[in-house]
């Protein structure tokens, strides 16, 4: 028998005996904390990437501004 | 998925809930074609990614933690029970996955929730998800050319992860207390979305400010027109489209309503398990609908954006009770919504200098509150659950229903989120940007690009004279 990553050897037995049938069965907690640590790490770069870009910007046009003066 | 008759119920009920979810994706490419083609020119671009970038935000969100919101606050908690065990519904759970519905690993689990949830979860999932798309899209339209997208991101993830969910929880759903101690009825959202979403843009639009230039010295307001009007309107069609996806996602299928163990009677009900059918919902969608169009457009002497808008004020107007009403109440409530929302909005705009691009707060937030409050007159003493003990629907439970979806879960918690966003200058962009156009950086890179490939060009003719 191939070693599987699931529980799934086959599809010949019971279907009423299938429960679960994703891969690496067990391991959702792990998952679920990179996954959240992603989408947070997401939002503080957005904000402070946001807050950096607009300082910038705003510097940019207050310059062209006075040189324009 | 044992007999035939089970297994027909359980996958047409998970293919019609399917059907939904793709029906009311249209909403959010309503929402986008509409709230960007209101922006000006200048802005259209951020405009566009702020609200497409909310469907990971809130996704991820929705599912970390929203769903089993849904389930573990009915009760309050602390009103009629504790927190609620929902295994099904915690993000790391196996019928979070691919499942079969056999035997569960988990031992928190039963074989009844496999049998139930293992074909069910993803898609009931992903119809309240939608519910949290529109809610946070809401807010978007309203907050246009000034909020930061990173600020934005976290009250829609606020309002569309949390609050609404809450609210759900609270008032749309079969055991939810406020269903169980105020009889509370809102069967296709007035309250529980759209007053909710209302009140939570309005409590951001006084922590944000108008956009500059929108207020004379005289406090009267300037028209900012609309930059594409065709986006706007095509943007309207594919929202009301995707609200007839709303509306069926709303119910549920089929299930069998006779008390009587001995008996069965199939029908679609609503989500307190009330019974309902799809043509009497139908019927009245298409009254609301064409009240509220026939109200925006005479209230506003025929301007477009009221026509449309006041459609979809009537819609949400009469949504709460359009279970049971007539279709002919069904277009009265529409009615006095949508004037009663119009004449509200300019007075609001007026006297407290709130500037809703989109007039969300009127439409969604406004009708959505008196739909709430309509349904308490019109279905007074009317079960609000199929269970025994729990309170009828009753003018005082709606009023504090409506109340609790716009102030207590609307307002309060955007309006203290946003204080803390400005007070740490996360809030808005700053002045000069704003002039100068939230797509200014972008433009100004085409610019540079057009410029270097004029001189390439220029370049090349010249080696080759």
């Amino acid at each position: 028998m191939i070693s599987s990553t699931g529980p799934v050897n086959t599809w010949q037995g019971d279907p009423l005996e299938l429960g679960p049938l994703y891969p690496f069965l067990g391991s959702e907690t792990l998952m679920y904390g990179v996954a959240v640590a992603i989408c947070v790490a997401f939002l503080v770069w957005k904000l402070k990437s946001e807050n950096t870009k607009y300082k910038r910007q705003a510097k940019k046009i207050q310059q062209g501004e006075e040189d324009r003066g | 998925m044992s007999n035939e008759l089970s297994a027909l119920t359980v996958i047409f009920t998970e293919f019609y809930y399917w059907v939904t979810i793709v029906l009311m994706f249209l909403i959010h490419v309503g929402f986008c074609l509409y709230e960007v083609g209101c922006a000006r020119e200048k802005h259209k671009l951020n405009t566009l990614m702020k609200n497409a970038m909310l469907i990971p935000v809130i996704t991820a969100g929705f599912f970390f933690f929203g769903w089993w919101i849904y389930f573990a606050f009915q009760n309050g908690p602390g009103i009629t029970g504790g927190l609620k065990s929902a295994p099904w519904a915690e993000p790391w759970n196996e019928l979070m996955g691919t499942h079969m519905g056999g035997q569960p690993v988990d031992p928190q689990l039963t074989s009844d929730d496999t049998q139930t949830w293992a074909r069910l979860n993803g898609v009931f999932w992903a119809a309240f998800l939608l519910f949290s798309w529109t809610a946070g899209s809401i807010l978007s339209g309203a907050v246009i050319e000034r909020i930061r997208s990173g600020a934005f991101w976290l009250l829609a993830l606020l309002v569309g992860c949390v609050t609404w969910v809450i609210d759900a929880a609270w008032g749309w759903s079969d055991s939810g207390w406020m269903v169980n101690r105020l009889g509370y009825h809102d069967a296709y959202a007035s309250g529980v979305i759209h007053a909710l979403a209302g009140g939570s843009a309005l409590a951001i639009l006084i922590q944000l400010g108008p956009r500059i230039g929108r207020f004379r010295a005289d406090g009267s307001p300037r028209v900012f027109p609309a930059h594409n009007l065709w986006m706007v309107a095509i943007g309207m069609f594919l929202i009301y489209t995707g609200f007839w996806g709303f509306y069926a996602a709303c119910n549920v299928p089929i299930t069998d309503i006779d008390p009587d163990d001995g008996r069965t009677f199939f029908s679609a009900t609503t989500i307190y398990l009330t019974p309902t059918t799809l043509s009497a919902i139908t019927f009245n969608f298409l009254m609301s609908l064409t009240a509220g169009m026939i109200v925006g457009y005479w209230v506003s002497r025929g301007d477009p954006f009221w026509m449309f808008q006041g459609g979809l004020g009537g819609i949400i107007a009469a949504s709460a009770g359009n279970d049971l009403y007539h279709p002919f109440q069904a277009f009265f409530v529409a009615t006095i919504g949508v004037f009663l929302a119009y004449r509200l909005h300019y007075w609001v705009e007026r006297k407290f200098k709130i500037d809703d691009a989109v007039g969300a707060v009127a439409i969604h937030g406004y009708c959505g509150s008196i739909g709430v409050i309509a349904a308490g007159f019109l279905l007074w003493g009317y079960p609000s659950s199929p269970y025994e003990g729990f309170a009828p629907i009753t003018p005082w439970g709606q009023l504090a229903g409506a109340a609790i979806m716009f102030i207590g879960l609307g307002f309060i918690p955007c309006f203290i989120l946003a204080w803390f966003l400005r007070k740490a200058g996360l809030l808005r962009i700053p002045p000069e940007v704003e002039l100068a156009g939230l797509d200014h950086a972008l433009l100004d890179a085409d610019a540079g690009y057009e410029i270097e490939l004029v001189e390439f060009e220029r370049a090349e003719i010249v080696k080759y004279k």
